[in-house]
């Protein structure tokens, strides 16, 4: 009677195609923060939305606040450490979704290679400089 | 009826550019594109080039662009895509035209077989005293796949496919899924290790062009998402 | 190879997979784009206070406040669809891919015009 095996895909190395076709394996990280980063982004825009604007209408609309963004508005609620959090996450996951979301649309119109070493490298190089300009910006509303 | 056709034109001998042409002749109100081919061919001008063999959608010879819409020549009927005026008619996207409307179909199949299209099954694991056995719900399942008549249709529509050509096409993908989703075959690791790739995988948008023209509802968008869920599951050493 | 023009629109008729697609694509390379001038704005900052409201209360104008509502909505309309994508990736509720794009849609507009309402003393 013949034994059935079903689940087990044992990892064999079995002679699979060769050719100038053939794929390698690689993006797999890229792809899963991009859905990983965009899980948080849904989760801290509107955080970010709401609390920056949202909150302060009603203060606008009574004259408590000349603006629904101002200065000191921005320093006060920056005290607290947890919106610190808030918004340096915001900034690393919308910037490295924006610049690897505009990776992948150069890659779908068919970069790789060189090219595609040379966008990558430049793009986050562009990222790095974004978010160290990003946390600049907000120790100055403490300072 | 009257069925107006417009044909892209391209003689690779002549030297010349793709044109297109005109054709009217009188078809029976149920004439498929295929049937209005065969009548413009046989009464109007005999250098018409166009592949076809079985005339009933399994062969998938007969793939072409109906009015930018890829399709099976066969199984269009010309008063579903006239609307009263002319059917245009050009070879399958995506590909280089060897003449009229016949498209080179080799970098379709090449990417094909880029997915080691058989069964990769090592011996020293299985011996089975009579045949291997499959369960009927995988069958099944195997067999929406394994319907695939390589007619690029899928890899026609795909926009991706058309901007990418290093895009290996859902095609290829959901012959891929095939062999995955096979308890016969011993290779599944190292597949999705190779699938798991920038311009395979992870080229695919969800754009669900393939799945809605496919002639044979393949689906090959189901195919390639369950590719990405294995995939996924191996890189994180969850996949058995 | 024969590569028209408007090769990446093979069929005639936007599909909703394709009309799906491109938003996402344009809605994205849009915000990135936001992102940048964002971060550059608010960067202002380090020339001083009074600098920085001076700056601000210029986009409190009524036009910028429905551009920015309009932001919103675009934000909305790409997590949204986003979203979508994300199940479509793993082969969940593959079947409704076009209800789900509509209702993305139709949110985003439920968000932009509520945007819009939530500052309308402001206008």
């Amino acid at each position: 009677m013949a034994t059935q095996t079903t689940e087990t895909q044992g990892n064999a190395a079995l002679p699979l195609a060769e050719g100038p076709w053939q794929a390698v394996g690689s993006g797999f990280w890229a792809w899963l923060l991009q859905r990983v980063t965009a899980i948080g982004l849904v989760v801290l825009l509107p955080i970010h939305i709401v609390i920056n604007h949202l909150v302060n209408i009603s203060k606008v609309e009574s004259g408590a606040l000349p603006g629904l963004v101002v200065f000191s508005n921005v320093a006060e609620r920056l005290e607290t450490p947890a919106y610190w959090v808030v918004d340096v996450l915001l900034l690393s996951f919308a910037l490295y979704h924006g610049l690897n979301g505009a990776r992948n649309v150069l890659m779908d119109y068919g970069l790789r290679g060189t090219g595609e070493k040379v966008v990558t490298t430049g793009l986050s190089l562009l990222g790095a400089v974004a978010f160290v300009f990003g946390i600049v910006a907000l120790a100055s509303f403490i300072d | 009826m009257e069925a107006k056709i417009r044909v892209r034109r391209y003689d690779p001998t002549a030297d010349g550019k793709p044109e297109y042409e005109l054709f009217t002749v009188e078809m029976p109100h149920s004439a498929t594109v295929l049937d209005t081919l065969l009548a413009t061919r046989e009464q109007l001008d005999g250098s018409l080039g166009f592949r076809c063999a079985c005339r009933s959608a399994i062969c998938g010879s007969c793939a072409m662009r109906v009015n930018g819409e890829s399709r099976l020549a066969c199984k269009t009927k010309i008063i579903d895509v006239s609307h009263g005026g002319t059917v245009t008619l050009e070879p399958l996207a995506s590909l280089p035209t060897l003449k009229d409307l016949i498209a080179d179909m080799g970098p379709f199949y090449e990417k094909i077989r880029a997915i080691t299209p058989w069964l990769a099954t090592d011996p020293a694991k299985r011996a089975p005293a009579r045949e291997y056995l499959v369960e009927a719900a995988r069958s099944t399942k195997l067999s929406q796949f394994a319907a695939c008549i390589q007619c690029g249709v899928c890899y026609s529509a795909c926009p991706i496919v058309a901007i990418d050509d290093r895009y290996l096409g859902p095609a290829a993908l959901a012959k891929a899924y095939r062999f995955c989703h096979d308890p016969r075959d011993d290779a599944r690791s190292e597949r999705l290790s190779r699938l798991a790739d920038e311009h395979a995988l992870w080229r695919c948008h969800t754009i669900f062009s393939c799945a809605e023209w496919c002639p044979k509802n393949v689906n090959p968008t189901e195919a390639i998402q369950n590719l990405k869920k294995l995939a996924l599951l191996k890189r994180l050493r969850l996949l058995r | 190879m024969y590569k028209p023009a408007d090769a990446q629109f093979q069929a005639r008729a936007l599909r909703t997979g394709t009309a799906a697609w491109a938003l996402q694509r344009l809605s994205g390379l849009f915000l990135t784009l936001y992102l940048v001038i964002h971060l550059i704005v608010i960067g202002t900052v380090v020339r001083g206070e009074t600098n920085f409201d001076k700056l601000l209360s210029n986009f409190e104008k009524t036009p910028f406040l429905i551009l920015d509502a309009g932001l919103v909505g675009i934000v909305a309309f790409h997590g949204l669809n986003g979203l979508r994508l994300i199940l479509m990736d793993f082969a969940v509720g593959l079947r409704f891919q076009k209800v789900l794009f509509w209702l993305s849609f139709a949110l985003a507009v439920g968000v932009f015009i509520g945007t819009v309402v939530a500052v309308r003393n402001l206008l």
